[in-house]
């Protein structure tokens, strides 16, 4: 039965996906009310202005109290976004290895290599 | 708001939305690249949202998806990092051919899908390619076997590239090397696209993210909105007849291909 091996890792895909867009979504609306303007504007204050993505963590969450409510949401909530298919192949990666599956433990570093690099802007 | 639209026509006939939000974008005014960063990051939240009941359904094939992942990861960087050097213009004949490519793959997509795998080769069995899935309308578990995973390589680091490049999932071309090359089930190779597509468009999303062309305002309410979109989008269309979504699926494609055209020549 090896085409079952993997269901509690679909599981676990599966909630760490819903949980991660369901949050972003949430903090992106109530940010998006907050700005009280469903229009586009493209100011300069909304551009991303980070080396890399980690970065932008480390500055969206040093800057909460000088920025505004509206942009701290929006900015969570991106950052949840794109943090949210990252998550999944750590968890990927734990559960290979867990289950002593180590093809697919290299695999998933692969992967994981490669996302990491790139977010990093190496 | 035009972005729960666009959502909700993309689902309906069966394009991701940003092949819809981009030109609609630059319709507004918006620069391409700018739309193109923006949707990229965009996607990441539509295809999670049906990834993720996909996973628990059971239906994307895990495995193959992190394997497919390496070339579409990589294909989507590359592209990324091309749309932020040539000129725009350029971007807008790219976009209409990509959209003629998707149009042309929708329409001959084969309904039955692909005979099964009787014999793998050595990688394809080697990655353990293979897996079941329950099939409602049958009431059956369907198990199947995938071949020829070296040849999908190349094919998913083209759909990555393109992806990367236009800000867009690439999930027909995606679909197509499913069940062409590997020989998946129809219902598998669409689960297990939008499965993919996250990790691509986080790829892509992550070179646009530090090249100064993503905008969070722009970027915010496309994932909202899209999202909706599709979840509505996923509740009207088992109630529309087969005839209105082909003409809205037709009409959708013909004002978006002419719209990009024109877009191009016009910059040119």
């Amino acid at each position: 039965m090896t085409e079952k091996t993997d269901s509690s890792l679909e599981d676990l895909i599966g909630w760490v996906l819903i949980v991660g867009v369901v949050s972003s979504v949430v903090f992106d609306v109530v940010g998006l009310a907050k700005t009280g303007s469903w229009s586009l504007t493209l100011s300069p204050t909304w551009l991303v202005q980070s080396p890399n993505f980690f970065s932008f963590i480390g500055s969206t969450l040093s800057s909460l109290g000088s920025a505004t409510i509206a942009y701290n949401l929006i900015a969570i909530g991106i950052i949840l976004l794109m943090i949210t298919p990252y998550v999944r192949v750590v968890v990927s990666v734990l559960y290979y290895a867990v289950t002593k599956d180590f093809r697919y433990v290299g695999i998933t570093l692969l992967v994981l290599a490669i996302i990491t690099a790139s977010l990093l802007a190496l | 708001m035009f972005s729960v639209f666009a959502g909700f026509v993309g689902s309906l006939v069966g394009l991701g939305g940003a092949t819809i939000t981009t030109p609609m974008l630059t319709l507004f005014g918006v620069p391409i690249k700018y739309a193109i960063a923006a949707s990229m990051v965009a996607i990441i939240a539509t295809s999670s949202g049906s990834a993720s009941s996909y996973v628990r359904e059971k239906l994307s094939n895990v495995r193959a998806a992190f394997y497919l992942e390496i070339f579409t990861a990589v294909g989507a960087i590359v592209g990324a990092f091309i749309t932020r050097v040539i000129s725009p213009v350029w971007l807008y004949f790219f976009f209409a051919g990509f959209l003629l490519t998707s149009f042309y793959a929708l329409t001959n997509r084969q309904r039955r899908g692909p005979a099964p795998v009787l014999k793998q080769d050595k990688l394809s069995s080697w990655l353990k390619l293979e897996g079941s899935y329950f099939d409602k309308p049958s009431g059956k578990v369907v198990n199947y076997r995938l071949n020829k995973a070296a040849l999908a390589s190349p094919g998913m680091f083209v759909a990555g590239l393109a992806a990367g490049m236009l800000g867009v999932g690439g999930g027909v071309f995606k679909v197509t090397i499913h069940e062409l090359v590997l020989g998946m089930p129809s219902k598998v190779s669409t689960a297990t696209s939008n499965f993919i597509i996250g990790m691509t468009a986080l790829a892509g999303a992550s070179v646009y993210f530090t090249s100064g062309l993503l905008y969070l305002d722009l970027a915010a309410p496309l994932a909202v909105g899209t999202t909706i979109g599709a979840m509505l989008g996923a509740r009207v269309l088992p109630r529309l007849a087969n005839s209105t979504v082909r003409l809205l699926f037709f009409a959708v494609l013909v004002v978006v291909i002419a719209e990009m055209l024109y877009k191009g020549v016009m910059a040119l």
